[in-house]
């Protein structure tokens, strides 16, 4: 019994740790990968019953193009992000705990879709993370 | 009973048929009251314990059962079978959550001898009800520096103290008291996140309450630690285990640590599904208590 979970916790884990690209940037498939995983996301977050109303003023080009550029920036792809810094882009906005998770359902269900694999997906949102406190509440 | 893997598998079928319709019929009435709250992340609100306190299958964890943010209030309901060489335990949960802050739960717990084990005149159900509330106190399961740290309290009382009485045990109710500290951690090893949580609790039960509490020669609680971990492979899909430290304090009947190994499915925010191999080692002079555990939890 003993072996034969130590043998399935082996193969389960070296299924997970396929070769791991250093940059995460370089992991989300570069430039046209990044913008690739913008659209996908901007898409589902406009579309998104819950959060939808939250993007319906956004001028779609622009939160696109520095949306690229923010990812950019945190996966280490060498991009200046141009945009506001986060809590003014949110001022007013006074975003829950909820609408902020709802954000990341949204998000990964739109990598999903678009085909980024699950530890790619958490190695972009453990980055995003630590903006929460910036984000809400503002 | 020797454990074959047929027996198992048919074993397995009706633990989850009798989970499901537990379930089911735990679900109905609060479905209907009650509309989503769903804030949170999914898996973030456990499952409901043996005991109802939210955590993992046997362990509580400083999260507050269902998915609410503030303001917010959760319903939760859970079922659990744990099937082991000569012993059942059955338990049912029902928990409520305000606020992602504070969680109320009644769990009811029958726990069976298999027949021929007990000298007649003793019933071979023993039934145990826990009232529990957990107080979240300081942190975040997933965001900022701090992690998700609860202070709970577990109030047990035995239906019947017959047979723990004759093993020695002092009393047939009893509060504990414990402290958890959980966190999920983002992208750990292998690019998956990671559950922690750690529990201290302050406890006299023996076998978690089930054969009462203290006994003539010990009756001072004792501080034990109770461990879980578990990787998401996806958001979906958990694989963990934990582990419970457990007092000795029945003389002679050589009290174990209990532990297990977990798959959990997780489909939906208000879904979710847990089997285990448990091995809960010598309960009641009996070694080798190994087998399965099925929980289901379901939210609304």
């Amino acid at each position: 019994m003993r072996s034969s979970i130590a043998m399935l916790l082996l193969i389960l884990l070296s299924a997970c740790a396929t070769t791991r690209e250093t940059r995460l940037y370089d992991a989300l498939g570069g430039e046209a990968g990044v913008a690739r995983l913008v659209d996908a996301i901007a898409t589902e977050t406009r579309d998104d019953v819950k959060i939808g109303f939250l993007f319906e003023d956004t001028d779609q080009d622009y939160f696109r193009a520095r949306l690229r550029e923010h990812i950019c920036q945190i996966s280490d792809g060498g991009c200046s992000y141009t945009g506001l810094d986060m809590v003014e882009a949110h001022s007013g906005m006074d975003l829950s705990e909820a609408q902020f998770n709802d954000f990341v359902d949204a998000s990964r269900r739109a990598m999903s879709k678009a085909g980024f694999a699950i530890g790619v997906q958490n190695r972009l949102l453990a980055r995003l993370a630590p903006k929460r406190d910036e984000v809400i509440h503002q | 009973m020797t454990t074959t893997l047929p027996t198992l598998i048919l074993d397995a079928i009706a633990m989850l048929r009798q989970s499901v319709s537990i379930l089911a019929l735990l679900l109905l009435p609060v479905a209907t009251a009650h509309a989503a709250a769903e804030g949170r992340l999914k898996a973030t609100g456990g499952l409901v314990t043996i005991e109802a306190s939210a955590g993992g299958g046997l362990v509580p964890w400083a999260v507050l059962s269902g998915l609410s943010t503030r303001p917010g209030l959760d319903v939760v309901a859970g079922t659990s079978v744990t099937r082991v060489a000569d012993f059942r335990l059955e338990t049912i949960g029902l928990s409520a959550s305000w606020n992602d802050r504070f969680e109320l739960s009644l769990g009811r717990q029958r726990f069976s001898v298999d027949d021929g084990l007990l000298p007649p005149g003793f019933d071979r159900h023993l039934q145990q009800t826990v009232l529990g509330a957990k107080l979240r106190v300081a942190g975040d399961l997933i965001y900022g520096r701090v992690p998700q740290l609860a202070l709970g309290l577990q109030y047990k009382r035995n239906d019947d103290h017959a047979l723990a009485g004759a093993l020695g045990a002092r009393r047939d109710h009893d509060v504990e008291g414990y402290a958890s500290v959980t966190r999920l951690f983002l992208d750990g090893p292998f690019d998956r996140n990671w559950l922690l949580n750690a529990t201290v609790r302050a406890t006299r039960a023996n076998e978690t309450g089930l054969l009462g509490f203290g006994s003539a020669a010990d009756d001072g609680y004792a501080l034990v630690g109770e461990v879980s971990a578990a990787i998401f492979f996806s958001p979906e899909f958990a694989l963990g285990a934990e582990y419970r430290q457990k007092p000795d304090g029945l003389p002679g009947l050589g009290e174990s640590d209990w532990r297990d190994l977990f798959v959990a499915w997780v489909p939906s925010k208000h879904f979710s599904l847990a089997v285990a191999y448990v091995d809960l080692g010598t309960i009641a002079a009996r070694p080798d208590q190994n087998g399965m555990f099925i929980s289901m939890t379901g939210n609304w």
